[in-house]
């Protein structure tokens, strides 16, 4: 007996015989939201889809949900016996059918009277229990969305799982609905595994991440930790962690790579990430010429680069500077710098080093 | 890929091979009879044909389906658009209307229109008697037995379905796409032709697939104009040469030909897939001007008048002029009878439907599709030879069958498969398979798999699915496909002739055997009453689909 | 197969049972039922044996084949001789007895040597003339039709028809197969318009001045006259017997046989012997104006009114010989092309 929601082991999914997935190895707590996070075509869905057991076909590995197996080299149990709950992107609500009629659809084994109490609890929980007699394409997205979940969480289920549960709601009440229904999970202690490609949704909505890629769990970890340290060059990229430069373009003129002797060897391979907020931009006083063509060419140091891009990012600027062969992206409050300005780059601290 | 041995897959695979069946049993008469005869002499015919006509009768087949469907697509492609996209006085009328020509067989209108345009029809008569022409060498008029007046008359009552079709695809077209290409400065035309009308390729595919099918196996209408067709040479080898393996051999070429049509269909949709059509974007449709309206329905106008009017009132004219031949008491029966016959295997043919499509929903793989596919040959094979084919392995079966009760020392029960109403619902779902599994097919493809999926992570079975959620949402799908075929079973002749049990006809086969003797005038009432027993389910057809 | 479909088919409208019950006789026709019907209800009221009648015009033969031993058909009604050839050579007939007064009835000429199938009527090939254009073409031979001066003047029917394969194969019986092929091409020639309609299509088309002349039975021209709208074109054309010179017209006829495995064998026998008496024949020429082929029944008075004519008397096992020698020719020169 452990605590553990969920364990997959060595799971393999494939189609037509390439694999989408291989060697997959999870494990969830009991009662903990994790994020699969990832860029489009690795595996994400997939991944759900084996959970539920929704591929009928071309799935191998183990499986235990709550300690019970649910796919070995024996056994498939089929979708509707998993008792997992599912939330699609599109929602597949049943369009023939009212909201009331959606939520029991799943609890149909029950009493009549238990079934309708059950219906008013669970749309209640996403406060829709005034729209119970309405279809569907009657409701906004966002209702659309609440009445999912009621649906699936008036079957109880221990776990569920929502694939880009959030794409198709507007930013506006999509925080409002997210923090409702994280704390609405959180409430009934459910396991949740939810897909999504955007970090911000990963942020707000998970206490864990897994980073997917081809089918490769690359990192899982803490939200904050694989932003900020990121195990590999995919990750720190994926999630935007910083300026990741290669460790061969190192700039010389910044004295030697901070780190000592003995790794040298791995320098050749890596890469320095270097934090928007940690550096900072000072200007030299060359100014940009126009050249033979009419056009602004910044002619600048040779330790020196010039900005490319500016953006007001809320808190500050993001300025974009071309130095070195490389853009590099740099957080100031001030509004002190123009495209074309020539600008020297200091480093406030030590760069990471991240593996390839 | 294993295969399941599931109930479901069973009982798929058992039809698509009693489906299947009659076109096997001819290809294997054709072999048996080269392999005891020999192949000289069983190849004479064959051979004969071949060297004499056979490119010919290619030609014409080839030729005959292209202007047919150029002619369909000339009749259908724009009131599809006019009332898929423009609101008008009377379009709840017109967009039912422009259907109504489905319900008259094309042996029906074909003889009205060789008897009405021939050189001794009324009309030349008359213009003959009005201008003082005397010979036919004096003037020139439109000669309708050829393949275009062919063409025409088979357009003519074959075009509804491309319409339907059309229309459907239309009325669900995103408007953005449309308002995107007008914002990137296209005009009207260039966004019609570039976006609407590519946008509508699978459903003119499917549409111009089942009349180039039915066209294909057409024999009435095309020996009514004298036109020798592919099918002319399967009754030539097979009646006239009396070479059962000849005709099967042609057979072969027919069904090569249907086969890569409806290859090429599917590889057309799968090409296409991507266009997924949104329906959150329905587009609300113009208000057309006053003049628009007048111009649609002068041209909607002719082509019912042309397809449905004209033959209507031709045959009501025959009727009263000859009424006391034309009413029989028997007529009851007939009508009875037909609806019956029509009814059971419209019935079957969309419970099959259903049952392969959701075999397929449930289990995607090759093999499934190729149950379906080869579920829906029966359309193009002409219906005398399926007949045949139908009879060969039920024939044997009752023969078997009642030599075992022989055996067991009980009573013979007879004909009870070949010489029963049996064989014929059989010929007929086999005949209009097509139909049926075409329309329960594009509906399925609508409804998202997700839906499946939502449903099975609610506990939900697969056969809960089927009936909480594939039922419901495929009813106006399943209605449709049901009330189609009831329409093409009530206009079935060659097949209903040859397999129609003592004492039983239908009204298609009384009526014939007046038309068949170019004595339909004294059938004309039989006929009217064909029309009527399809047009009171398009009736239904339409009300039920007035919502959208 | 659902066992619901087969419930159904057989308790809503299973019939083969019932054809082994009352005293009937079951027939397949490949005439149609409204022509043979009067005289059916004749027989019927004379016997008491009821007769049920399928009719088509292609398969028959093909399904009497497949239903083998269980068939219910006990007669078959053919509308051409070479059918009857064909029901015999597959093996799909019995002979009738030959005590029967069938075969006094019939002479020899008109019956199977063994029995197997017996004519009913006889009809005759007939060239149709314009009586405004041509008249009456009392010496006309089938070979003048493919003479020059006809050119543009002729209409049929399509040459794979039996009745113009059986005037094509006497043909070649009579002149040969090269002459035949020759006098094919040049009817062809000759054409006023592809071949198209059946008999009666092609006196309208004389009538409307397409054409002159026009190959058809002759009883078509007796039907035409009963008609009132067809009687305008029969008034049209003169009827005229080919060949009157020399060998005589080319005659075709209508039959029957028994069928192998006839279930109510005697009730065949009696329908058969009751078609070749005095009354039936009679009723043959009086309502279809066909020739009788029992010697002592006078055609109608309308048909005599056409006049003697000589036939062919060349047998037509003889002339069926040639059949598919003739069908070749009609595709070799492209006839209905």
């Amino acid at each position: 007996m452990n605590s553990k929601a969920l364990t997959i082991d060595n799971l393999a999914v494939g189609f037509d015989g390439t694999d989408v997935i291989s060697k997959l190895h999870l494990e969830v707590e009991a009662g903990e939201i994790l994020c699969l996070l990832g860029p489009s075509g690795g595996g994400k869905t997939s991944v759900l889809k084996a959970i539920a057991g929704l591929l009928d076909s071309g799935v191998s590995g183990q499986i235990q949900v709550f300690n019970q197996t649910v796919l070995d080299g024996k056994k498939n149990i089929p979708a509707e016996k998993r008792n997992i709950g599912f939330i699609f992107q599109d929602y597949a609500l049943f369009p023939h059918m009212t909201v009331a009629d959606n939520v029991s659809y799943g609890i149909s084994y029950l009493s009549r009277e238990e079934r309708e109490k059950r219906v008013q609890e669970s749309l209640s929980l996403v406060e829709l229990a005034h729209l119970e007699n309405r279809f569907p394409h009657e409701l906004s997205g966002g209702q659309q969305q609440r009445v999912t979940v009621a649906r699936s969480l008036a079957c109880k289920p221990k776990l569920l799982l929502m694939d880009e549960p959030f794409s198709n709601i507007d930013t506006q009440v999509k925080r409002r609905l997210m923090t409702d229904l994280k704390r609405l999970l959180k409430e009934h202690n459910i396991t949740v595994i939810f897909v999504t490609h955007t970090k911000a949704e990963a942020f707000a909505f998970a206490d864990r991440v897994a980073v997917l890629q081809e089918g490769k769990v690359q990192q899982l970890a803490s939200p904050q930790a694989v932003f900020e340290a990121p195990t590999n060059a995919f990750v720190a990229k994926f999630m935007e962690s910083g300026n990741l430069i290669a460790c061969k373009q190192y700039p010389e003129v910044w004295g030697a790579p901070p780190f000592p002797e003995p790794h040298q060897p791995i320098f050749d391979q890596g890469y320095f990430l270097f934090v928007p907020s940690q550096m900072d931009i000072c200007l030299t006083d060359k100014s940009p010429q126009r050249n033979e063509k009419g056009f602004f060419e910044p002619h600048c140091d040779t330790n020196a680069g010039y900005i490319v891009d500016k953006q007001y990012i809320g808190n500050g600027f993001e300025y974009e500077v071309r130095y070195n062969g490389t853009n590099w992206k740099v957080h100031q409050n001030m509004n002190d710098f123009q495209i074309n300005d020539c600008v020297t780059i200091v480093y406030r601290g030590r760069p990471q080093w991240i593996a390839p | 890929m294993s295969i399941k041995l599931s109930p479901l897959s069973l009982s798929t695979g058992l039809i698509s091979a009693v489906m299947f069946l009659p076109i096997l049993a001819l290809l294997y008469e054709a072999f048996s009879s080269v392999l005891s005869v020999g192949p000289e002499v069983a190849d004479d015919a064959f051979k004969n044909i071949a060297e004499t006509v056979l490119l010919d009768y290619i030609i014409n087949s080839f030729l005959i389906v292209t202007v047919t469907l150029l002619f369909a697509c000339l009749f259908s492609l724009a009131p599809a658009w006019w009332c898929a996209q423009y609101e008008f006085k009377g379009r709840r009328w017109l967009q039912w209307l422009m259907v109504f020509p489905l319900a008259i067989p094309a042996y029906i209108s074909a003889y009205i229109y060789t008897d009405l345009l021939d050189y001794a029809g009324p009309i030349q008569s008359w213009l003959r008697s009005v201008f003082g022409w005397q010979s036919p060498a004096d003037y020139w008029f439109v000669d309708m037995r050829t393949i275009t007046g062919a063409s025409f008359v088979l357009a003519l009552a074959l075009y509804p379905y491309l319409y339907l079709l059309l229309r459907n695809n239309f009325a669900k077209q995103s408007n953005h796409l449309a308002q995107a290409s007008s914002l990137l400065g296209a005009t009207r035309y260039r966004t019609f032709w570039r976006i609407r009308f590519p946008l509508a390729r699978p459903a003119l595919a499917i549409g111009c697939t089942l009349i180039a099918m039915e066209t294909l196996a057409d024999f009435g209408t095309v020996h009514l104009f004298a036109i020798n067709t592919l099918t002319t040479a399967i009754y030539d080898s097979w009646l006239v040469y009396g070479s059962l393996s000849a005709a099967a051999k042609i057979s072969c070429i027919l069904l090569f030909a249907v086969v890569s049509l409806v290859y090429l269909e599917r590889l057309q949709r799968r090409r296409q897939r991507h266009y997924e059509l949104n329906g959150h974007h329905r587009p609300k449709r113009h208000a057309a001007t006053a003049r628009q309206t007048v111009f649609i329905w002068l041209v909607c106008a002719l082509i019912i008048a042309l397809g449905f009017v004209l033959p209507v009132v031709t045959l009501l004219n025959y009727t009263l002029q000859y009424w006391e031949i034309n009413w029989q008491q028997d007529l009851f029966a007939h009508i009875q009878n037909t609806f019956l016959l029509a009814a059971t295997a419209a019935a079957i043919a969309t419970i099959f439907a259903l049952l392969l499509n959701v075999n397929q929903r449930f289990h995607p793989s090759q093999h499934n599709k190729a149950k379906l596919a080869v579920s829906s040959v029966g359309y193009a094979i002409p219906g005398t030879v399926l007949a045949i084919g139908v009879l060969i392995p039920l024939g044997a079966l009752d023969i078997g069958l009642n030599r075992w009760l022989d055996s067991l020392n009980w009573q013979r029960v007879g004909l009870i498969f070949s010489g029963t109403s049996f064989a014929l619902v059989l010929a007929f779902v086999i005949r209009f398979a097509a139909i049926a599994n075409g329309s329960v097919s594009s509906t399925y493809a609508q409804l998202p798999i997700n839906l499946d999926h939502a449903s099975r992570m609610l506990h939900a079975g697969r056969l809960t699915t089927f009936r909480k959620i594939h039922i419901p949402l495929l009813t106006p799908a399943m209605m449709s496909a049901f009330l189609l075929v009831f329409i093409e079973c009530v206009k079935e002749l060659s097949a209903s002739l040859l397999l129609r049990p003592f004492d039983f006809q239908t009204l298609a086969t009384y009526t014939y055997q007046y038309a068949s003797d170019e004595q339909l005038e004294q059938g004309a009432l039989s006929a009217l009453l064909i029309i009527i027993v399809s047009i009171l389910p398009l009736l239904f057809l339409s009300k039920t689909q007035k919502l959208d | 197969m659902s066992v619901i479909t087969r419930a159904l088919a057989v308790l809503m409208f299973a019939t083969s049972m019932s054809v082994f019950a009352a005293e009937q006789v079951n027939i397949y026709s490949y005439r149609q039922p409204f022509l043979i019907e009067p005289i059916l209800k004749s027989f019927t009221e004379e016997t008491g044996i009821e007769a049920k009648v399928i009719f088509a015009k292609k398969g028959l033969i093909e399904r009497l084949k497949r239903e083998g031993e269980l068939s219910p058909a006990d007669v078959v009604l053919t509308s051409n001789f070479s059918k009857l050839l064909q029901l015999k050579d597959e093996g799909l007939t019995q002979p009738f007895s030959t005590k029967n007064a069938l075969t006094q009835n019939i002479s020899k000429q008109f019956r199977d040597t063994d029995n197997h199938w017996v004519a009913l009527t006889k009809r005759v090939r007939n060239i149709y003339s314009s009586t405004e254009r041509q008249g009456k073409l009392a010496s006309i031979r089938y070979e003048d039709l493919a003479d020059a001066k006809y050119k543009g003047r002729i209409c049929t029917r399509s040459g794979k028809h039996p009745y113009n394969l059986g005037l094509i194969a006497s043909l070649i019986a009579h002149n040969g197969s090269a002459k035949t092929e020759a006098w094919l091409k040049s009817v062809k020639e000759n054409l006023a318009r592809k071949p198209q309609g059946n008999d009666r299509a092609q006196v309208k088309a004389i009538k409307e001045g397409l054409c002159d002349l026009s190959l058809g039975n002759s009883y078509y021209y007796g039907k035409m006259l009963q008609d009132k709208e067809q009687i305008a074109w029969a008034n049209a054309v003169e009827l005229n017997f080919p060949n009157q010179a020399d060998r005589g017209s080319h005659i075709n006829v209508s039959g029957a046989v028994i069928a192998k495995h006839a279930p109510n064998k005697a009730a065949a026998e009696k329908l058969l012997t009751y078609l070749s008496k005095n009354e039936a024949q009679s009723l043959y020429a009086e309502l279809n104006m066909e020739y009788p082929v029992k010697a002592d029944v006078k055609p109608s008075k309308l048909v005599r009114s056409w006049g003697e004519f000589k036939a062919d008397s060349l047998p037509l096992v003889e002339i069926a010989k040639h059949r598919e020698e003739a069908l070749k020719l009609v595709d070799k020169v492209r006839f209905d092309l």
